[in-house]
């Protein structure tokens, strides 16, 4: 049977799943999930605890069987052929370490098993990359749990993989740790390799994923770029506005204007909600103005992808409750 | 749409030794570092100097001139207590790796099921042999200080032991893939030995018993052990082993080639089975 059937109808795709599902004793963990990640993007798949983000994950690299649908990594079907995870790097959600080997022990072992030609020297790069030279002769089990989710990330990019796939990879790192973390993963999309990054850590993602998916209860509920995912779940833009002093009525004057859909006032802070693709910081400043307010700040705010998604997943819980039901 | 793939990640059929080398290296060098080897080999040395000093004095109390063999036994002590230490040492070693999440880490690369187990089950048998030389090289060390005759019966005993702790390692291994944690691969071994000593103590105890006293019920028991302990008998490596040093003692080598043979067949047939059954099940804590 061809592996590549469908390769020439599709762009190229690293990873692409097909009605993926995966039940649990007649509990769907995964429902009928269709991914494709392109090289050289970072694709962040977020959800909630127990979304079913580390149980696809653990199928994509054929370590769980799929109950349905159909998986390929780099056009080969998972399992058909070993060499394609030779060509996947992954960090799984627990840096699992051997106890009795040094940190530079650890990732020449694998370097070796993944055959990595100058061995000694990639660990050493890598090693100094992610500032744990100082520390590679000093046993795995001792590093803080920061520093055991940094040779993770060594190891996974001791044999320069084509395919990323990290679960919740700066779970422990502290913020400098997650700089370098964000820099090493653009490189690799600067390198042409993909990135799939499993997080609940959105802040993160938001900042350098190309795409997201949003999984909750096993199913991918949005996929899109992560300013149309915020655009698309975002009520608008707000204006968070400061004024001097409180001026009375206020609130009633600026709701007439056109455009603005609600106001709410807490003390001598305003947020005046907005519709999409409204700029009117200027008539907002001169109803302010008239009314004989004194505005001493004025900044516009859009919607986090934290927000996005909470507003997703909430609405999706919503849309699961039966009829009826507070 | 059902799945249209095998997850059964059981290609190429043939293993990559380079994979299996490796592991085997990872596994030696933890043994190797591990102070329970020498421990096991320091028991097995100082019974061995016990049941010396009791030959010399059984040679000095009857004016003995001649002492059958006095290296067997203490070769078969040190043989099956070196053995059954290693067979549980690998089964707890690959218990604790899918514990800990090792597994898991190794077969996201090229590590499959076969090459992981075929290096774990070469290390423990190299270590093993390794305990094994240096006993030897212990016992020549004594018989030069006591003028004790080294039998050449040692090396062929020797040769079974290493084949009988193949297929006692392989069965290890088999357990610990038969159960998730340390905690229970600890229990099923532990239950497989015990089991094994106790039949076979309960039937050399019912045929002391029996023999001399004619008690119907009794007999049937013993009847019942006896059929047991001829199943257990094949069941156990150690029983291939103590079978295999009489069938040497009495010069029958073609019983102490089948041994062998039969010995390597068990641990392959287990290596076999584990592999299938982490295949199976998954390498998933």
């Amino acid at each position: 049977m061809s592996t590549r059937c469908e390769a020439s109808e599709h762009p190229p795709t690293v990873i692409r799943t097909v009605g993926l599902t995966k039940l649990y004793q007649r509990r769907t963990v995964v429902n009928a999930l269709d991914l494709d990640v392109r090289p050289g993007e970072i694709y962040g798949f977020l959800g909630p605890n127990g979304a079913g983000k580390t149980t696809t994950i653990r199928m994509l690299l054929g370590l769980m069987r799929p109950s349905s649908g159909s998986i390929e990594l780099f056009g080969q079907h998972v399992g058909h052929d070993p060499a394609t995870l030779r060509r996947v790097g992954v960090v799984s959600e627990q840096p699992f370490l051997y106890d009795d080997m040094t940190a530079v022990e650890y990732l020449l072992f694998f370097a070796r098993l993944y055959r990595v030609s100058d061995a000694r020297g990639r660990a050493a790069m890598l090693l100094e990359r992610l500032d744990l030279a100082p520390y590679c002769h000093l046993l795995a089990r001792d590093f803080s749990r920061g520093m055991q989710q940094k040779l993770s990330l060594a190891r996974a990019l001791l044999h320069r993989p084509e395919l990323l796939i990290l679960d919740e990879p700066v779970a422990g790192l502290d913020p400098q740790g997650i700089v370098q973390v964000r820099e090493m993963l653009e490189e690799e999309r600067r390198a042409g390799h993909a990135v799939f990054i499993s997080s609940h850590i959105l802040s993160e993602v938001e900042r350098i994923a190309d795409r997201v998916g949003i999984v909750h209860h096993g199913r991918l509920l949005l996929e899109d770029t992560v300013e149309a995912v915020r655009s698309s779940l975002s009520p608008g833009i707000e204006l968070e506005v400061e004024l001097l002093a409180a001026v009375p009525g206020l609130e009633h004057l600026l709701q007439r204007i056109e455009g603005i859909r609600a106001v709410t006032r807490d003390g001598h802070r305003l947020a005046i909600a907005l519709g999409h693709e409204c700029d009117l910081r200027a008539v907002v400043a001169q109803a302010i103005a008239t009314a004989g307010g004194v505005v001493i700040g004025m900044q516009a705010r859009t919607a986090s992808l934290e927000e996005a998604f909470v507003t997703l997943t909430e609405g999706h819980l919503e849309s699961l409750k039966p009829s009826g039901q507070p | 749409m059902k799945a249209s793939m095998r997850y059964v990640r059981g290609r190429p059929p043939v293993p990559d030794w380079h994979i299996v080398r490796l592991i085997n290296m990872q596994a030696l060098r933890g043994l190797i570092r591990s102070p329970s080897i020498y421990i096991t080999l320091t028991l097995g040395l100082v019974g061995t100097l016990i049941a010396l000093r009791n030959s010399l004095s059984i040679v000095n109390s009857n004016f003995l001139t001649v002492l059958f063999e006095p290296f067997i036994a203490p070769l078969l002590g040190m043989a099956l207590l070196g053995s059954l230490f290693i067979a549980l040492v690998a089964s707890l070693s690959v218990a604790h790796e899918r514990e800990l999440g090792l597994l898991e880490t190794l077969f996201y690369g090229p590590v499959r099921a076969r090459e992981y187990l075929l290096g774990k089950h070469l290390a423990h048998l190299t270590a093993y042999v390794g305990m094994l030389a240096a006993f030897l090289m212990a016992c020549l060390l004594l018989s030069w200080l006591t003028h004790f005759a080294l039998s050449p019966l040692l090396l062929p005993i020797g040769g079974l032991a290493v084949a009988d702790t193949f297929a006692l390692i392989g069965l290890g291994i088999l357990m610990a893939t038969l159960t998730r944690t340390i905690r229970g691969t600890l229990f099923l071994f532990l239950s497989f030995v015990l089991g094994v000593l106790g039949i076979h103590a309960a039937q050399v105890i019912l045929t002391g018993i029996v023999s001399s006293q004619s008690f119907t019920s009794l007999a049937v028991l013993r009847d019942t052990i006896t059929a047991l302990d001829r199943v257990v008998n094949w069941l156990s490596p150690a029983a291939y082993l103590l079978q295999g040093t009489d069938a040497a003692v009495r010069g029958s080598w073609w019983e102490v080639g089948w041994y062998v043979v039969a010995a390597l067949f068990y641990g392959s047939s287990c290596q076999v089975l584990a592999v299938l059954r982490l295949q199976h099940t998954g390498v998933l804590r």
